[in-house]
């Protein structure tokens, strides 16, 4: 895991002296709120619905055991007892006082952490694999060059103040676990003869306008990462629009001059003015990396004990997954538990991940952008404990990738932008499939709820999208089929008119019905099926008869 | 308003001109020129010595050499401190086209931006006069240490 340098200290000490000012000065009538806002959005901090709300950061979604008993005792202290983990590998804690924020970040800072670009218009957190380093498919550990991105885009003087957000994801996979195609720019390590280097995919995005993002080089290499991606946003803050801020995220100039236009202009930028004290040299690739090394995980027959119990088998079944260290696995602690938000975790949760983490996992935590947790080393004959221990904190829900595993926004319920609430759906879905064996029958299958067109709950990308929307002042929900964020990417279609939530889970079990119908064994999953048989015979199976 | 450069305070020389009258009058030494006058009157405006030009932050901007090579000084006025293409702007102006001299922001600015300002190209900054302290205190809170190595 990656350690500050006395330098990150310093810097992460510095900004919560800084923010202190600005909360300050914001209190005392020098900043108006319309100043003080992009201001406090670049430290994490959202005016929500009913209060404040706080992003913290969690880098490419790692974080330690000392991390987490922290984020356990500011959700205790300053919050109602919980956070919430997001589609982008950060926390928010949801009922924050704005005096007592400059004390959260600076007990944040005492573990090495911060809610530094965690919003606002510059670039964001940057989003990886949860498996990354963990799993045998990928051709270089992404988390490295994670680091070496977010030193170099933190508190960047040229892109602190953007057309609009900019989100950056890396994976080193073939397997895509990082949605890359639907971030501003996706980076994905590649390598060409003996040479690593990087593919590059740009304007890719959700919200309103979905696109998936488009290929702009098929090989950067190491040492000109930075420069092409200085190249790539010095076009977008030029050229990137500003009159109107659904079509100021980088999609929107990419599609309106086409990509071959929009990377002329980058390639321009990139070959004529790269900033040679922006190369990076393999030495300080190589020190970045070293922080990265695995535990020490010596490889080991160690076997899984089967006490025979049906639950363990089938959490076996769901959470848990072939670590690249033979003797060793990787555990999913599903934050999908029925009847409670997902993505939530109280902090008595987040104290016994943490302490099972220290015990079994070398203190690693890791977040997914799909909402849940990651144990990353758990040699298989502790499997059955760590089971055991998670079960009793009502951890151990035996759901990953079923359709109750689903992603949602925060809605109506906390958001000021939501036109519709979206946890309601998601309990909704969970209580009504929460029996093993019948999530089990219906196999791999992505649901993802959005409160609003903004899309956080990625409902673009879901197998079934679900987007709430207000017609006529009452909720309704509209539902797309055969979204994807994984390598084979692509955006959902809209089934047909949209449902009041009394006939939205008739509607989605009508969906299921056709899906059963046409699978030709257990195996094709629900998108498979899509994909071969197209929208109209669910069309027909939900609004002929209705 | 005053300028504000490498953290001293110093007196303005120039003025602003944004129209021109018939007689031309306002075509003088020491002048700063908005971009639409520059345009018209380019030929007239180079003879002069101690001459700049004045963009506001949603025009575009791609001088020539020849352009470049008389302006003493380029202000760039921020229409608000949202709008964040003078940092791309300067650094441009620094790194492709090579310009030596003054450029200065202006507008709607607030100092917790003034780090960036430098660090972009900028060389000075016009503040009012009663903000001066705050800005300098925003200024002893800028992190010595960056991760950019510029």
């Amino acid at each position: 895991m990656y350690k500050y340098s006395d330098k990150d200290k310093r810097i992460v000490k510095k900004r919560v002296e800084q923010f202190r000012f600005q909360v300050e000065r914001r209190l005392n009538g020098d900043l108006t709120e319309d100043e003080f806002k992009p201001l406090r959005l670049m430290n994490g901090l959202y005016l929500q619905l009913h209060a404040y709300m706080l992003r913290v950061a969690i880098p490419y979604g790692e974080l330690s055991s000392k991390q987490m008993y922290k984020l356990a005792d500011i959700a205790d202290k300053y919050d109602k007892g919980y956070g919430h983990f997001t589609t982008r590998q950060n926390i928010q804690f949801n009922w924050p006082k704005l005096t007592d924020v400059p004390q959260i970040l600076l007990d944040l800072s005492e573990v090495e952490m911060h809610a530094i670009q965690t919003s606002g218009n510059c670039i964001r957190n940057i989003s990886s694999d949860h498996f990354a380093g963990i799993c045998d498919d990928e051709v270089e550990d992404p988390r490295p060059w994670c680091e070496i991105i977010r030193k170099w885009s933190t508190f960047h003087p040229e892109f602190s103040f953007l057309p609009r957000k900019f989100k950056i994801a890396v994976t080193g996979s073939s397997v895509d676990r990082a949605a890359i195609k639907f971030h501003d720019i996706g980076l994905k390590i590649v390598k060409q003869k003996n040479d690593i280097g990087f593919e590059v995919f740009v304007g890719g995005g959700q919200g309103r306008s979905p696109y998936v993002a488009k290929q702009i080089n098929n090989f950067v290499k190491q040492k000109d990462l930075l420069n092409y991606l200085e190249a790539i946003l010095s076009t977008y803050n030029e050229l990137g629009r500003r009159d109107n801020i659904y079509k100021a995220r980088i999609k929107i100039l990419v599609h309106e001059l086409g990509i071959d236009k929009f990377k002329e202009l980058v390639e321009f930028n990139f070959l004529k003015f790269k900033d040679k004290r922006l190369d990076l040299g393999s030495k300080f690739i190589n020190q970045t990396k070293e922080f990265f090394n695995l535990p020490n995980l010596k490889i080991k027959q160690s076997s899984v004990s089967f006490p025979g119990d049906i639950d363990f088998n089938n959490w076996l079944m769901r959470n848990v997954v072939k670590h690249k260290i033979k003797g060793y696995s990787i555990v999913l602690i599903s934050l999908k538990q029925n009847g409670k938000p997902p993505g939530d975790a109280t902090s008595d949760q987040m104290r016994k991940i943490a302490a099972i983490s220290q015990e079994f996992s070398f203190s690693e935590i890791r977040v997914t952008h799909e909402q849940n947790l990651v144990l990353p080393h758990i040699e298989n004959s502790k499997l059955l404990e760590v089971w055991e221990q998670l079960k009793k904190s009502g951890l151990a829900t035996p759901n990953l990738g079923f359709i109750s595993d689903t992603i949602c926004c925060p809605g109506m319920d906390y958001c000021a932008l939501a036109t519709a609430r979206s946890i309601p759906i998601s309990n909704k879905i969970s209580e009504k499939y929460k029996n093993f064996n019948k999530q089990n029958d219906i196999g791999n299958l992505k649901i993802k709820i959005s409160g609003c067109i903004n899309a956080c709950g990625h409902h673009h990308v879901g197998n079934i999208g679900i987007l709430g929307l207000e017609r006529n002042g009452r909720e309704s929900y509209q539902l797309t089929l055969g979204g994807s964020a994984d390598e084979n990417a692509s955006i959902g279609e809209i089934l047909g008119p949209s449902f009041q939530e009394d006939k939205l889970m008739q509607a989605i079990e009508k969906i299921l019905i056709v899906y059963k119908e046409n699978r030709k064994n257990e195996n094709e999953d629900f998108l498979k099926v899509y994909r071969r048989i197209g929208i109209s015979p669910f069309k027909e199976g939900v609004y002929d008869n209705t | 308003m005053i300028i504000l450069k490498k953290g001293v305070e110093e007196k303005c020389i120039y003025r602003v001109i944004k129209t021109i009258s018939k007689d031309k009058k306002e075509i003088s030494n020491n002048s700063i020129f908005n971009l639409d006058v520059w345009n018209t009157f380019r030929e007239d405006i180079i003879k002069f010595k101690n001459i700049g030009i004045f963009i506001d932050s949603n025009q575009n901007f791609d001088p020539s050499f020849e352009d470049l090579e008389s302006l003493k000084i380029i202000q760039i006025n921020f229409l608000t401190f949202k709008d964040g293409r003078p940092f791309s702007l300067a650094k441009n102006l620094r790194r492709k086209n090579s310009f030596k001299n003054e450029i200065r922001a202006s507008g709607h600015l607030l100092p917790d931006q003034y780090g960036f300002l430098l660090r972009c190209g900028f060389d000075s900054v016009e503040i009012k006069k009663d903000s001066k302290s705050l800005w300098l205190k925003v200024w002893e809170l800028e992190s010595d240490e960056k991760y950019q190595p510029f």
